[in-house]
Parts: C-alpha cells; structure tokens; sequence
C-alpha cells in the first residue's frame, strides 16, 4: 500500500511530516491528561504496581519462601506447636520477626505476598485487556464501516448471541472446560469482554464513516482496508484505550471473583487466592490485616485502570 | 403515535427467538465438552455393567448426541425442562423456587443503584470538572473497583460480627416464631434483605452514574437546555426538568445491560449471604455437570436478557423522538 | 443366632460409599484431635484425655429426663432431596435417617449389631449353590409389629417388609445395588417360628449390617410409583418411615425441621433393651420435641451462626480455625470422635515404575509428615498408616500384637526420611536405598537410616524383588531443569528416565483448593522433595468431577489424591470394595469408542491393587469375608491391612480427629469418643439428647 521511496532523507521527512501532528496531539494530550489529577494518580499507582510485578523482591521484605519465626530457608528448625497456635500472626515489627502486614496461617508475610502478587494482578488486567480490544476493536470497526450489510449484521447478532450468555456463569463453564490455569482464564474473561469494545467502536465508526476525509479517501479510490485501518482506526484507538483499561479493571475483579468461587490457578501468587485462602482457613473475621490488604491491593488497581480510563476520555473527548 | 413498524417488531421477534435458538445450541455443545458427567455421582462402585446401563439409558445418555441434541431443543419449544439428577424435582419447580429469590434481592439493588447513581451522575454531570465532580467522582471509582464479596465481608463483619445489627444469610428469619402476616413478612424480608442489598448497592449505584454522568455533559450542549437558560428558569429546573429527562435515555439502556450483569453479582453475593437463589445454583449446577438444571438456568437468564434487549428497542423509541425504527425498511 | 449376634457387620454407612463418600471426605479436611481414644471389639471404651463431655454419663434413665425444646443444627450443604433410596448424600441422611428404619442397628461404642426393626433372625446354609458355585444362605427372622408404626400412624405389618425388599429388588437403587445384589428372593416364611425369610446367593458373614441395613419403605406410601428416583416423599405426604421423626417444615435450600413430638402412632425402638447395656447409650429418647435443620452455604456462615448461638450444632466438625474461639467461648464444647475413614494418596499399579514397590515405598518416605499433621493440620489429625482408622482397633494390626496403637514403630515403616536440616529430605540415603535394590517386605531391618522391627501380624509384601534397576545419572527432563528444587541428579529406570517412559513426568492430580486446601499445600511441598530425589513428578489441578472421570472410570492417572468416609468397622467389605482384584478393571474388555481397554463401569480400585501377583490381598480379603467365626474374620482383616500397607498401592496420609462443636449449655446427653459423632452417627445423637440440668447429672 504504502509507496516505495528510493530517497531516504525524503522518506524520513515524510515520516516527520506524517507523525509531527501525531506527536503534537500526544503531547498536549498528555498535558491535558496531566490536568487531571485522578489520571495522575491512577498512573502513580499504575507505576508502583508495574515496579512491584518487575522486581518485588526489591520492595518485599522477605522472599515467598520466609516462614514467620523461622526466617528463609534453609530452616534449622521446625514450627512448634505454640509457634503455629500463634498463626496467623497480626503485625509485628521485629518481635518476635519483622512482618509489616502480619502473616497469613502458614506464616507467610501477608506484604510479602502481596508484592509478589501484582505481577498476576497486572499480567491478567493487562493481556485480558489487551486480548478483548485486539477481538473487540477490529470486529466494531469492520461492523461499522460496513454498517446495515450483511457483514454488519452477522457481527451483531453474533454480538447479540454473546450478551445472552452471562458472564460469570459462562466463564466458569470455560474454566472448566480448559482448566484452571491463568492462561485459560484470561482467555475466558477476554472471549467475554470484547462485546462492550465491539459496540463502541462500531457506532463511532458509522459516524467517522460519514466524516469529509473518510468520503475523499473514498473517491481517491483508497481500499476498504486502508480506510478502515489508515483514516478510522487512528481516530477510535484512544476510545479503544480507554476501554482497554476498563476491561482491565473489569478483568482484574472477573479473576477475583473467580478465586472466591475457588476456580482460580491456586499455585500460583495473586490476591484473589489471598482472599480465597483466608475463607478456607476460616480467618475472615479473626485476621484483618490477613482480610483487608489483598482487597485494598485489588481495589487500587481496579481504580488506577479506572482513573487513567476516565482520565483518557475526558482528554480524548473535551467538553468543556 | 407509535413510531414502530408492525414488521419491524415482527422482524425483531423472530431475530431474537434465533439468538434463543443459537444461545442454547451453543450452550448444549458447551456443556457437554466439559469433563465429567452427572452421572459419576450416580455410579455406585458395586454396580454391574447393566445397571449402569440402565441409568444412562434413564437419563438418555445413551442416546447419540445429536439426538439427545434434538430432543433437548424440542422439549425446550414446549417448556419441558427435564428433571434433575442432583435434586430429583422437576427442573421448572426448581426455577420457580429460585428465580423470584434472586429477583427480590437484585430487584431491590436494581431500584436502588437506578435511583441513585443517575441523581448522583446528573448532579456531577451538570457540574462537570469541579471540584466537588472531582472528588465524588474519583471515589465513587473506588467504590466500583471493590471485589464484592470482600466488601460484602467488610459489611459482614461490621454490622453483623461487631454490632450484630443485621443478619449476615437467608431471606427469612428459618423458623419463625411471630405471627405470619403480610407485614411480618415483610419486615422479615427487609431484615435480612439490608445486608446484601447494602453490599450490592455499594458497588452497583456507579455503574449507573458512569452513564448519566457524561449523557447529562452532553445535554448540556444541546440547544433545548440553552432555550430554557435563556427563558431565564432556575438552574435546579433546567437541570431536572430539561436536562436530566433527556440524558436519561442512555441510562435506560444501560439498565437493561446491567440486567445482564445482575447475575454476576448473583453468583457471588448470594453464595456470600446463603441467599439461595438463581447465582448460587446456577455455578452449582456447572460444578456438579447437572446438565439439565445448568441448561434451564442459561436459558432462564438468556432469555431475559433477550427479552430485554427487544424491549430496550422499544422503550429508546418512545423516550427519544429523533429514534425512529422501521423506517426505510 | 440370637439378639445379640455379634459377628456381623452392616453396610449402611457405606452406603455414600461411591461418590458422595469421596467427596465428604474431601470436605471434612480438619479435625480435632484426642489421641488416647481407645476402642476395642470386646465393648469397652476407655476415654479420652481431653475437655468434653466424654462418654458415659452413667444416667441411662430416661425416667428423670425432662423432655422437650427444640435443637437447632446447622449444615453447610442443602439436602437436594429426600428420597431415602435416590440419594445418596450424607446431608439428607441427616433427615432420611431420622425417618427410616432398618431391620437391625448398629452400636457406634462397640460396633456391634442389635434388633433394631427385626427382633430376632438366624442363619442356615443351603445344598443349592448359586451361580458361582458358593451355597445359598437362608435368613430368618422376626418383625417388631408391637409398638411400632408407621410415623403416619399407620399399622405395620412383616407383609410390608417382605413387599419393600421385594419393590427395592424390582427397582435396584444404586446406593443399595451392593446389598441387593446378594438377595435372591425375599419371602413370608412357612415356619411357625419365623415372620419372613431371605434367601443369599453367597455366604455374607456380614448380612446384618449389609442387607438387614436396608431402609424398610411404606408399602401404602411407595405402592405403584414405578420409577424410585422420581418420586418426592414431602409431596406425598410424608416421608412416611419406622423412624421417630416426621418432616413437618420442607425448604430444601433453606430449613428442614424434624419432628418428633408430632409423630403418629408408636415408636418403641429407642427404648430397646440393648440400648440400655451399652455404656453411654440412653435409651428412651428422643426427648427433644424437633430437630431444625438450617442451611448455609458457606463454611464461614455456619461457624459464624455457631458461634453466635443461631444453632445448638453442626454437620460432621468445627474447623480447625475456630477451635481456639469455641473452646475459649462460655456454653459450647468440643465433643471428641475419630475419623471413620482416611485420607490418601494412591499409585497407578499399572504405570512404570509404580509398578515396582521399592519406588512406591520411596513416594512415602518423601513424604513430610510432621509438616503435614503439625503445621498444615496444626496436630488436629493423626499421621496415617493403615487403610482402617484407629477408631476400629479389632481390624488393626496392632491388635495382633498388642502393640501401642498409631505409635508402634512397625506402624512407621513409611515415615519421612529427613535429612540434615528439618523439613528437608535425606536424598542421599533415599537414593541409596533405590539403586541398592532395598524395599521393606515385613522383614525387619534399616532401611534409608530408620529401622524396622518387622510386621505386627507376619505378613510379608507380595513382591520380593525390585522390578526395575534404578541409577542416578544428569538431569534431562524439563519438569526437573526448571523447578525450583534444582535436584543434581535424575533417576534413571532400567537406564531410562521416567519421562522418556511415561512420555512425560509422573503426574499428581491435586484437588481445587477449596476442596482441601491443606492438601494443596501438601502436594506442593512433596512433589518438591521428590524433585529434590531427582524424580520427575508434576501437579495437575483437576476439579472434583473431572478427577472422578479420569481416576475411577478411566483409570487414566498416576497419582491421584481423596479420602473415604464412613468406611465399615468389620473392614471386609471395605477391604473387598476398595483393595480387591473384583473391583479393579483389568482392561481386558474394550468399551466406548476408544482404542483403550477399558470399562464405563467406575470401580473402587483404580490402582488395580490385586490385579497383579506381586502385588496383592486378594487371598487374605477373601478369607476375611467368607468367614464366619468373627476373630478368624477379623485375624484375616488384620493381615490383609498390613499386607496392604506394606505393598504400598495406596499411602495413607492421615485420619481426622474430629471435634464436633455443640451448645452444652441448654444441651446434654452427647456422646463422645465415637467415630464420627457429629456425622456418621448423629443418629444416636438425636435420640438422646436433652436439655441441660435434666436427667444425667
């Protein structure tokens, strides 16, 4: 599609030419981003999650191996029978260990878990996201550009099919169909939520569609897929990032709610199975320091997606 | 005034009876390919070959599947839902048990979230980007971003735990000892209804503030609202009467896809408060592979999102006279 | 034989044997713990060390009894139905068992059989033989039409029962399929001295636990309902039964309440003679006017209702995270049991090299016990050897010779060989063991550095040599490159590692946490230590019922983990059930579309334990069973369990001590120091609790 162009000094002036406005657009988008505190700190958090997922033993007080009273492994020691009446242990700061936020009723420190959690938190919300734009977003395009054909209405009664199927209950049924792993159940979340991203972007096509420079394209006589993924889909990508992050809120609450109905990968680190693991030991009401965390750890990143959404659209969409 | 074509209806009867169509075929395919079967816990380790023969046999697993496919699909036209191994009752007295459970509690958050959250986004829709739109709005975000059932926990453990205010499970004082009238009942069900009703609303009122907030910006814009500036009403009429009714119209479609969503809360929040109803046997159904119950209780669901879609149709039309369906058809 | 018949079992409390037995014993993952219990055949009952409320108050008089209150229990599971003969979950058994009667009971003190519906019977073997060659064994015996009705009032007739034995033979429920199976015909009898007689294709030494356990159904009630599993005894009227109790509150989801002052008619059988012999038996209840059953759905919310009062008790125990709280809260106790199963984890006979016993033998030692009892299940279970719990001390080794229970080092055969550091593996001394050809066959010895005396009963392994040559050589398979125990060696079989064998590693099916979450916890830190070995093993999260398909129906794992619940004290029909070659698929017989020889049929031994001639009980168990001299019985029981422990298809993890919560303030009459005192025999419970400060004092 693009042309050839033997002469690289035009080729980059060109490319200048062709990103200096998208540049421009970015960067005062960032600066009315900024306006909005709400967006700032989502970001904030956002970040110091991403650090926590990257290098938690960085922040971590211990390693996911420590046990309270006994330390790191190698142990020299076993817990005695006092020392395991104890658990879960509520705060301590030194004495008789160092954990911050307590343990849970295997000793393990509830910070520590904490930390080396985000990093599930943020690969689920991030690729469920992720995945649900990459189905949503190209099929609402193409449903809109070829609004009221055959095309159009075949996506949508297929859009129609999906929202009959309740969420929760359909994804469980996936679950149990893949398996309990990670993997499976960000797929599952994403086979789901890409029919709100379908939607959207398919009624700001069928308006972009009618735009000047969509029409001009046309009688230029530029292909289908160019207009669609040349002069629509730049225009609905910042949409489609403001839905990514609600989807990866969304997602992040889907895989919770799933742990508390036990269909989550166990073994592997997460908040959801924190919150779970304090119901089967029975610690809901005796542990808040056990309790609270994990929800609040969940609820900041939920929000932080949500933040930088709304924060988004406001700066996608001014108002005012 | 009807602005609906007959044929448009008729068109979007039989399309929505497809999706039905469609939904359950998926749903049978589904099912069946996940592991297991209903009728391992029916399989008693001393039985001979025949006699589990003969239970498959009564349970038509025997059949090949594109006849018990067939089958299902047919009863299904004619309201026959089967029964269910897991309960051994007919699976239409088991729905009917369930579902108005399941009704009364998240008809009730329902209300409540329908009523608040646009109050609450029309309010920050009309002053949009001050400060007080900024603070409220953020933390209602908060409230959004809570795992339910933690919050529900947090609310279980205050009120019932440490108070002991409010019961933390059913629908009903179990065994009562006061004098069965339509007021006891009453005040029974709102007793035990507070809870689960605050836990969901908690979360469930934003969801619908997200869509007035902006559809109230918007009309803002508009000319009408402008008009009636002019006339020189007070803000508060204006807001109310003017602006509000008109951005309501998105709201009323949002509500009927948060329906969608009712059960999701379902699933969760009734297995937190032992309220039995539709959330808590639908899962129990998946997990224990009782095919015929798991495939009433989508189809109940599907159905009433259906329905509710055609019917959002219908209601956008009369709510928006710039909406007019069938035409040019 | 007389009312007092001893050597008999009854099956009734295997009767969730299949699938919902399993699942119960997933369930009940914690437990409390007496460990001085002591219970023998002989019917006496030393008591426990700790709190309650133990056993006998020696009160048995119903005379100074105060009736009446009603008892309010909680269960964490609804009853889905409450067909006696369609379900099979312990949750209606709460109900249906205070409904129905059977022909003869059981005593949870002494495990003795007494009249309970039948007065008396007696046994005959017959020239006849049936089909396979065994002779014909007639029953007769005698209907309690005295003081008995029906809890609607009406009559009972010994006509009825032989019409409910003949309607259960016609409809061949699945939770009875196993004792019907026996029965060829069920008749009035023509000898004066008799009501009715049954005739036994094969000698049942433990008839009276097994067919006479079969609930007896109203012939007005059940009388032209053709197919059992449809019909819905609370729409009908009823459940109309024997029993002491009427359903008079159905809300199947919710609350279910019991009554026994609003019974029809009479009900004699509580006040028996041989209720008031055995110690902390009273007889004469029940004294409460109704038992109200609350459903919750979430093991939170019943503790939580406990705790606050809303219920006198719960199903089966209290978890392990509320002991603290109840025993430090004024008005409720613990009351003491032990386990009526065991928890285990269980080999594939039929994979490479599970086949061999010396490798299966190293799969126990890996195992971290002390971790296991005292950290994951904070000492509230006691560590597992054999496949009886400790409760049933008559079919225990120990018993053989005289040696201490649980404790006895020949009991330890299988303990985790730890190495320098605690809760680390000695790998060098489990490898040495493995490539020196060393097993543990009942002989006495030191094996990877703990010694053995030698077996308690005589017994030997049925295998003498290792099967397979094992060496240790460079780590090759991926399972082992990339897990976190970084072993320096891999086992080698024969030369081949056990990935090139099995085309991959050996895999553990592990239950969703939720099911057993200490069990998780478990399997994590074993497969590690076997890592450590140099073993390649890895876990495999599968859901309850996908794991029932792959274990029992397609005999498609390695290893996998569950409990039982509810097994017979008289071992033989668990030992047949669950050891057996009979119930084993030996794949000879190709079903279904599938290449694999395989059955549908879903057997209770998918070790295939007894299929192969070095590894199996079959001899001993069929001895135990067709014996009718009940020590001879129980001496084959004896060695069959120890051969069953030494050959290792099946590694028993431990058994619950069970502590069942229960408002001793307004509540006395509970009886301690029993299997299962909240679950298998909430029964007996039932029929004599009372109000406190009534009676036993």
């Amino acid at each position: 599609m693009a042309t050839e162009r033997s002469d690289d000094r035009s080729t980059l002036e060109a490319a200048r030419k062709r990103w200096e406005p998208r540049f421009e657009r970015l960067r005062s988008g960032w600066s009315r981003f900024t306006e909005h505190r709400m967006g700032v700190v989502g970001l904030f958090i956002f970040v110091v999650y991403v650090l926590w997922a990257l290098f938690p033993g960085v922040f971590a007080p211990h390693s996911t191996q420590w046990v309270a009273y006994l330390g790191e492994p190698p142990f020299d020691a076993r817990l005695s029978a006092e020392q395991i009446e104890t658990l879960p242990h509520p705060p301590a700061f030194g004495d008789p260990f160092f954990a911050p936020l307590g343990t849970n009723s295997d000793g393990q420190g509830v910070l520590t878990l904490l930390i080396y959690s985000a990093y599930n938190a943020m690969y689920i919300g991030l690729a469920a996201g992720l995945l649900s734009t990459l189905v949503g977003v190209p099929l609402g395009l193409i449903s809109g550009f070829y609004g009221d054909t055959w095309i159009d209405e075949t996506i949508q009664r297929f859009v129609d099919i999906m929202y009959g199927l309740p969420f929760l209950p359909f994804l469980i049924v996936l679950v149990a169909i893949r398996g309990m792993s990670t993997t499976n159940i960000i797929i599952g979340i994403a086979v789901t939520s890409w029919l709100n991203n379908c939607i959207v972007i398919r009624g700001e096509t069928l308006s972009l569609k009618e735009r000047s420079y969509v029409e001009s394209a046309k009688v230029a006589g530029a292909s289908d897929t160019r207009i669609i993924f040349r002069h629509i889909m730049p225009n609905v990508l910042p949409l489609s990032f403001v839905y990514l992050a609600q989807d990866a809120a969304g997602a992040i609450l889907a895989q919770a709610s799933l742990a508390y109905l036990g269909l989550a990968d166990f073994t592997s680190l997460s908040w959801g199975i924190m919150l779970r693991n304090i119901q089967n030991s029975g610690y809901v009401f005796q542990a808040w320091w056990w309790l609270i965390p994990p929800g609040l750890a969940l609820m900041l990143l939920a929000a932080a997606f949500y933040f930088i959404g709304f924060s988004m659209e406001d700066v996608t969409n001014p108002q005012q | 005034m009807t602005r609906i074509s007959g044929r448009y209806l008729a068109k979007r009867i039989v399309v929505s009876y497809l999706t039905l169509l469609v939904i359950m075929s998926l749903l049978f395919v589904l099912l069946r390919s996940m592991p297991g079967s209903f009728i391992t816990s029916m399989i008693n380790p001393q039985m001979t070959r025949e006699q589990i023969e003969r239970i498959r046999e009564t349970w038509g697993l025997n059949e090949p599947l594109w006849r018990q496919y067939v089958q299902f699909m047919i009863n299904y036209q004619t309201g026959d839902f089967g029964r269910s191994p897991t309960y051994s009752t007919a699976v239409s007295e088991l729905m009917l048990r369930r579902l108005p459970r399941t009704l009364i509690l998240f008809g009730s958050t329902f209300i409540v979230g329908y009523i608040v959250g646009p109050l609450v986004g029309m309010y920050l829709g009309w002053w949009r980007g001050s400060n007080k739109d900024k603070s409220i709005f953020s933390s209602s975000l908060l409230m959004y971003s809570m795992p339910s059932f933690w919050i529900a926990w947090l609310f279980i453990w205050l009120f019932n735990y440490h108070l002991g205010w409010l019961p933390s499970s059913y629908m009903f004082t179990q065994f009562p000892e006061f004098e069965w009238t339509a007021f006891t009942v009453m005040r029974d069900v709102l007793y035990h209804l507070a809870l689960p009703l605050l836990s969901v609303s908690f979360i469930g009122w934003v969801g619908a503030m997200l869509i007035m907030r902006p559809s109230m910006n918007n009309v803002t814009e508009e000319g009408y609202v402008f008009l009636a500036r002019a006339k020189g009403l007070s803000e508060r009429t204006v807001m109310l009467k003017h602006a509000a009714r008109n951005a309501l119209i998105p709201v009323a479609t949002g509500a009927i896809v948060g329906l969608a969503f009712i059960i999701d809360g379902a699933v969760v929040i009734e297995n937190v408060f032992s309220w039995p109803g539709m959330g808590q046997l639908i899962v129990n159904a998946v997990l224990s592979r009782d095919f015929p119950v798991a495939q009433a209780a989508f189809f109940v669901i599907a159905a009433l999102i259906v329905v509710m879609r055609l019917f959002t149709d219908v209601v956008y039309t009369y709510l928006d006279p710039r909406i007019k369906f069938g035409e040019g058809e | 034989m007389s009312d007092n018949q001893t050597d008999s079992g009854r099956r009734r409390f295997m009767k969730g044997t299949g699938v919902a037995a399993v699942s119960l014993g997933l369930a009940g993952c914690s437990g409390g713990g007496d460990e001085g219990t002591e219970t023998t055949s002989e019917g006496t009952t030393s008591e426990g060390t700790e709190t309650t409320e133990s056993t006998p108050t020696e009160a048995g008089s119903a005379e100074d009894i105060e009736e009446g209150g009603i008892f309010n229990f909680g269960m964490g599971q609804p009853p889905n139905n409450i067909n006696p003969i369609a379900s099979s979950s312990a949750y209606s058994g709460v109900i249906t068992d205070r409904i129905y009667e059977s022909g003869a009971a059981i005593d949870p003190v002494n495990f003795e059989m007494h009249p309970n519906v039948f007065t008396d019977w007696t046994s005959e073997e017959m020239d006849e033989t049936g089909d396979d060659d065994q002779p014909n064994v007639r029953l007769l015996f005698n209907v309690r039409t005295d003081g008995l009705t029906w809890n609607d009032g009406t009559e009972f007739t010994a006509e009825q029962v032989v019409w409910s034995y003949n309607y259960l033979l016609e409809q061949m429920p699945g939770a009875y399929v196993a004792s019907l199976n026996a029965i060829d015909e069920v008749s009035m009898s023509d000898e004066s001295d008799w009501d009715c007689e049954m005739i036994l294709n094969s000698p049942v030494g433990t008839f009276a636990f097994d067919q006479f356990g079969i609930p007896i159904l109203p012939k007005h009630k059940w009388e032209g309902v053709s197919d059992f599993s449809t019909y819905q005894p609370y729409e009908n009227d009823g459940p109309v039964g024997l029993g002491p109790g009427v359903v008079t509150q159905y809300q199947p989801d919710t609350s279910i309440e019991v009554s026994f002052a609003e019974r029809e008619g009479e009900y004699n059988l509580a006040s028996l003679p041989w209720r008031e012999e055995v110690n902390g038996i009273i007889a004469g209840g029940p004294f409460i006017d109704a038992m109200r059953i609350s459903v919750y759905s979430s093991e939170s919310a019943l503790t939580q209702a406990f705790l606050e009062g809303e219920i006198d008790s719960l199903y089966d125990n209290i978890r392990t995270s509320s002991i603290d709280e109840v025993e430090n809260t004024d008005g409720v106790e613990l009351v003491d049991g032990f386990d009526t199963g065991y928890s285990h984890v269980s080999f594939n006979l039929r994979r490479t090299p599970l086949d061999d016993l010396p490798f299966r033998q190293v799969l126990g030692f890996a195992f971290d016990d002390v971790y296991w009892v005292q950290q994951l299940q904070r000492g509230y279970a006691q560590k597992g050897d054999f496949v009886m719990p400790p409760g049933y001390t008559a079919v225990r080794p120990e018993t053989s010779n005289n040696a201490e229970l649980l404790t006895a080092p020949a009991t330890n055969a299988f303990d985790f060989r730890q190495g320098d550091s605690p809760g680390a593996v000695d790998v060098d001394g489990v490898r040495s063991f493995l490539t020196e050809g060393q097993m543990i066959t009942g002989e006495g010895g030191t094996y990877a550095g703990f010694d053995y005396p030698g077996s308690l009963t005589g017994v030997t392994a049925s295998q003498t040599e290792p099967k397979h040559e094992y060496t240790f050589g460079p780590v090759e398979s991926s399972v082992l490159r990339q897990s976190d125990a970084d072993p320096d060696q891999e086992i080698r079989v024969d030369g081949e590692t056990i990935t090139s064998i099995n085309d991959g590693p050996l895999t553990m099916f592990v239950d969703p946490p939720q099911d057993s979450p200490q069990m998780a916890k478990m399997t994590e830190n074993w497969v590690s230590m076997l890592q450590q070995i140099g073993i390649p093993v890895e876990q495999q999260v599968l859901s309850f019922n996908t794991a029932l398909t792959r274990v029992y129906s397609e005999e498609n794992f390695d290893m996998f983990e569950m409990g039982w619940v509810n097994l017979s004290p008289f071992a033989t029909n668990t030992l047949y059930g669950l050891f057996h070659s009979d119930n084993a698929d030996d794949h000879s017989v190709a079903e279904g579309d599938d290449e694999e020889n395989n059955t549908s049929t879903s057997l209770n031994n998918p070790m295939g334990y007894g299929l192969f001639e070095d590894a199996t009980a079959d001899d001993l168990i069929s001895t135990a069973r067709t014996s009718l001299d009940t020590e001879a019985r129980n001496a084959a029981a004896r060695e069959a369990v120890e051969k069953i422990y030494l050959d290792f298809p099946t590694m028993v993890t431990m058994y619950n001590v069970v502590k069942w919560p229960v408002n001793s303030a307004e509540w006395d009459g509970f009886l301690g120091d029993i299997p299962g005192p909240g679950s298998t025999y909430l029964g007996v419970q039932m029929l004599q609790v009372h109000q406190a400060g009534s009676g036993s004092e």
